[in-house]
């Protein structure tokens, strides 16, 4: 799948309790800190901050995202995708569909 | 007197010593099994994941258009089925992490990480009943009648079967 540029990303309600179900689990939020190093999904999945309220994805983000996923353990990875598969039918904008199905998915940027 | 205070040392250092060992062994052998009701439970999760069947909006639409409705639907009926696939894989990991919780205080903060991580995974099929919960009676019976939402079905390619 190739990752996709989602400019203007506003997340629903339900979307930020997915986002904080994700950094509340320590390892995973361990784990990315120490594989996303700055960066938007840094700031989305690690963040210990408020959630904002749009933000603005290239494809070089999720492809560092996806990169750091594919190298973290893979139990981490299936709690990952099973919170995004369930949050992207859930999704109340086409844009955070497209969001976490490229989180569950995985993606790569074009070449 | 020398032969009481070999026997005083013996007791003393020696005791502790055995006592320990079988402890250490029993911590171990229930350390193994622990690693091992990971590993099953992530395998069998894949496996569960791995379904190609797909519900389409023939299988469904006939009950009702509301996208809000439908994927509430789809989302608890896909946790449920996946919950009750990993169902035995599950049970054993949390009797072992329970065990070794009572058992050993020292790795307790990397239990506890485990359980957070793995449990995460129930309880996101627990969330799904929020909105699954608040439907009328007469759709959830329908819907629990669709059998494709009855088994492990494929969740992206259903989701994308009606974009």
């Amino acid at each position: 799948m190739k990752c996709p540029e989602i400019s203007d990303l506003e997340f629903s309600e339900r979307g930020k309790l997915a986002i904080k179900e994700i950094r509340r689990i320590k390892q995973v939020n361990q784990w990315l800190n120490t594989a996303i190093v700055g960066g938007t999904f840094a700031n989305i999945f690690a963040g210990n901050g408020l959630i904002k309220s749009h933000y603005n994805l290239t494809q070089t983000d999720f492809d560092s995202f996806n990169s750091a996923l594919k190298a973290s353990p893979s139990i981490a990875r299936k709690t990952i995708e099973t919170i995004s598969g369930l949050q992207a039918i859930k999704a109340k904008s086409s844009k955070e569909r497209q969001f976490w199905k490229a989180v569950y998915r995985g993606c790569e940027a074009a070449k | 007197m020398k032969k009481l205070i070999t026997l005083i040392l013996t007791l003393t250092v020696f005791f502790p010593l055995l006592a320990d060992t079988p402890e250490r062994t029993l911590n171990d052998y229930l350390a193994a099994e622990y690693n091992n009701a990971i590993k099953a439970y992530e395998s069998k999760l894949e496996a569960c994941q791995a379904s190609e069947v797909v519900v389409t909006p023939n299988d469904i639409k006939h009950i009702t258009d509301d996208w809000n409705i439908l994927s509430s639907a789809i989302a608890y009926h896909y946790a449920k089925t996946q919950d009750l696939c990993t169902h035995n894989e599950l049970v054993k990991f949390t009797v072992l992490s329970a065990k070794l919780q009572a058992l050993d205080d020292t790795h307790k903060p990397i239990f506890e990480n485990y359980n957070e991580l793995i449990m995460a995974i129930p309880l996101a099929y627990e969330r799904t009943k929020i909105d699954y919960f608040v439907l009328p009676e007469n759709l959830r019976e329908q819907f629990l009648k669709i059998e494709k939402l009855n088994k492990p079905f494929n969740l992206m390619k259903t989701m994308e079967s009606f974009e």
